[in-house]
């Protein structure tokens, strides 16, 4: 998507917003930091909208800002393993140069809320305790009576079966 | 299961909950099998889809975006405007300067054959300077960011190698600058730091602000930084140096460094977790290790470099949240939020604030703050459209608080406070009532506790001026605790002696 394509700026923000996110969590950054990183890449956008080169996407360019970003994010943040955490994403980053779902064409949000209709209801019921309701592992393994690691594997291989599940619904909806 | 798929689990499930060692671990499996990597990456991505799918407070991204835009259109605008007046005020000093002091067409003519003697002896240097190695190279930066060399002013790109005598700008940007042996130096706002001719690593940071991680250095070489007023000797360390003319101020975060002043012999050590504030004829030492106690600690504002903490409802950690100014507010580092009309905003404690506070049986609020006037809201939890939750006014000499309790709205009119002069307060509220301490000293009482029951909504906290509230408060606050017990007496007492520590 060259840039002399795009003139409104809220629209590039609407369209790229879920991927830019997962490509920031994909480096390691957690929680409502993904949110505060990802804005601070829209205002670079913002201040340089006119300045981005035509030979360029945006998505390739806002990707390389967030990139930056997120490592200055870890350099700055005192928390604990700073190094350790500026080298998995350091990796992480480059994992994303093969193929990734935030690269993917297709609508990836469509696919995962088809793919969340086909998980069991155990499952299901697992996703919404974790992310809509926002308990830790812990948390969700005092109610269903087990234990923080059980619920951690099974949500990891959720995780994994929703991966297979929108590659496939991607590859239905690709044109041959 | 292994050892590496549990700690990939639990670094999925919480990052920030691995240890140093468990992360060493994580990261060296993850270097020997870029299999794992992608697997871990993958699980990231689809962990972050979910949360943005089912996740409330996820769903208003655009419009934080956009807030974030209005912001910025904004600050430009108060820049824009501050320039304007600066520009006038000068014309009008100008004007109005006597005969005597105007320039005369003899004194011009030598001042610029002087000017272009200086420059053409610079663009000699520059050239010579050009020919030598470089000593440290630009790992990132803003796309503001310059390097002046010589009288050229180039782009600060990635990778562009620096000279002895190149002189980094920042300019509103954020420059990260990396030497071979690890050490890093991070510019912010307006900064100018210059690579002085000299052996090993000497900087002069003329105004400004940096954050440095000084990987350790040779015996007897120490790293140097200087600014107009002082310079610190490192030889292994993190810290936080801020200069302008007037002022340094130096904030050790690891290890320990040597603090010299530029106009005499004396030097003194600054630890970790001390602030150094170096002002004309005076040095002053403070903690930046407070509160102290921290039993209860849920929110604690400021706790770093344009950071603040605020308790995990998850994992019951304190962990690192933004800071963010808005509109005439600034961050001083780790010291203090500079209010000028405008407010700091923390959106994230915000939203965290009435969760953790709602299962508590006490509340205390703890701030310590200079006013350089009689008025204004220094701090408000306020949700969208709503009534404010609470927020601690400055109206004429009065400290006033203001909540939604059960019974309605409550005002209660604390102290009196003194403009200009440094307050500690805490408004503490639990089974035996409602008190506020000022200065250590309890100057308000209320047997009946208006906070049991809390009647709030989730919003945002913001030190300083609410949007639309037409008495921003203008001064400082040096700190900002938030509690989920009633602090007691002594509790008060104790904390209101720890800022400063040492005159």
């Amino acid at each position: 998507m060259p840039i002399s394509t795009q003139t409104d700026f809220e629209s590039i923000v609407r369209e790229t917003q879920s991927h830019l996110r997962a490509y920031i969590a994909g480096l390691g950054v957690t929680g409502h930091d993904v949110d505060d990183v990802a804005q601070d890449v829209y205002i670079e956008l913002y201040r340089n909208f006119e300045r981005i080169p035509a030979n360029i996407s945006v998505e390739r360019w806002l990707k390389g800002i967030a990139r930056n970003l997120c490592m200055n994010f870890f350099r700055r943040t005192s928390r604990r393993g700073r190094l350790h955490r500026q080298a998995l994403a350091e990796m992480l980053s480059r994992a994303d140069q093969a193929e990734s779902l935030t690269d993917l064409p297709g609508d990836v949000e469509a696919a995962l809320a088809g793919c969340l209709k086909k998980l069991g209801a155990e499952s299901r019921r697992l996703v919404l305790l974790r992310y809509e309701q926002e308990l830790p592992s812990a948390d969700i393994a005092a109610r269903l009576d087990s234990t923080a690691e059980a619920i951690r594997v099974a949500l990891h291989r959720i995780r994994a079966k929703l991966r297979q599940c929108i590659n496939s619904h991607l590859a239905e909806q690709a044109p041959a | 299961m292994s050892q590496i798929e549990r700690l990939l689990e639990r670094f999925i499930d919480d990052a920030d909950g691995l240890s140093e060692a468990e992360l060493a671990e994580l990261a060296a499996a993850l270097k020997a099998n870029p299999a794992l990597v992608e697997g871990l990456r993958d699980q990231l991505l689809i962990d972050e889809l979910l949360r943005q799918k089912l996740s409330l407070d996820r769903a208003d991204f655009l419009a934080q975006v956009r807030q974030r835009v209005s912001d910025h259109e904004r600050g430009e605008c108060e820049l824009d405007a501050r320039t304007a007046e600066l520009s006038l005020l000068a014309m009008r000093e100008l004007e109005a300067a006597p005969e005597g002091r105007r320039r005369r067409p003899a004194l011009v003519l030598w001042a610029s054959l002087a000017s272009l003697l200086l420059a053409v002896a610079a663009a000699a240097l520059a050239g010579y300077l050009g020919s030598r190695g470089p000593v440290a190279r630009i790992a990132q930066a803003d796309s503001s960011a310059v390097v002046v060399r010589g009288e050229s002013r180039l782009p600060a790109g990635e990778g562009f190698e620096l000279k002895p005598g190149d002189v980094v700008e920042s300019q509103g940007g954020e420059v990260a600058i990396g030497y071979d042996d690890g050490t890093t130096v991070q510019l912010s706002g307006d900064s100018t730091l210059a690579f002085e001719e000299a052996a090993g690593k000497q900087l002069l940071l003329s105004s400004g602000e940096l954050v440095a991680d000084i990987a350790a250095q040779p015996a007897g070489r120490p790293m140097i930084f200087r600014t107009p007023a002082a310079e610190a000797l490192v030889v292994g360390t993190r810290l936080r140096l801020r200069a302008s003319l007037a002022e340094t101020e130096l904030e050790v975060l690891e290890g320990a460094v040597e603090l010299r002043r530029r106009d005499g012999d004396q030097s003194q050590m600054v630890n970790a977790r001390q602030l150094a504030v170096l002002t004309t004829g005076h040095l002053t030492f403070h903690s930046t290790e407070w509160p102290l106690d921290r039993r209860g600690l849920v929110i604690l504002a400021p706790a770093g470099v344009g950071e603040g903490l605020v308790r995990s409802s998850k994992t019951g950690r304190l962990a690192p949240f933004r800071l963010k100014p808005r509109g005439e507010a600034s961050l001083e580092g780790a010291r203090a939020m500079r209010l000028a009309g405008g407010a700091v905003v923390a959106e994230r404690a915000g939203r965290d604030l009435l969760s953790l506070l709602e299962p508590a049986n006490g509340f205390s609020l703890e701030v310590i703050f200079r006013a350089d006037g009689p008025a204004g809201t220094l701090l408000t939890y306020s949700p969208e459209a709503s009534p404010a939750n609470f927020e601690l006014v400055h109206d004429g000499d009065w400290l006033v608080w203001r909540s939604r309790a059960p019974t309605g709205a409550i005002e209660y009119r604390l102290a009196q406070v003194a403009a200009r002069e440094t307050s500690h307060l805490v408004v503490t509220a639990g089974s035996d009532g409602f008190r506020a301490f000022l200065n250590g000293r309890l100057v308000f009482e209320d047997g009946a506790n208006p906070l049991a029951d809390l009647p709030w909504a989730a919003g945002a906290l913001l030190f300083g001026n609410a949007p639309g509230n037409d008495r921003p408060f203008r001064g400082e606050i040096l700190g900002a605790a938030i509690y989920d017990r009633s602090l007691p007496h002594e509790d008060a007492l104790l904390s209101s002696r720890r800022l400063p520590v040492k005159p």
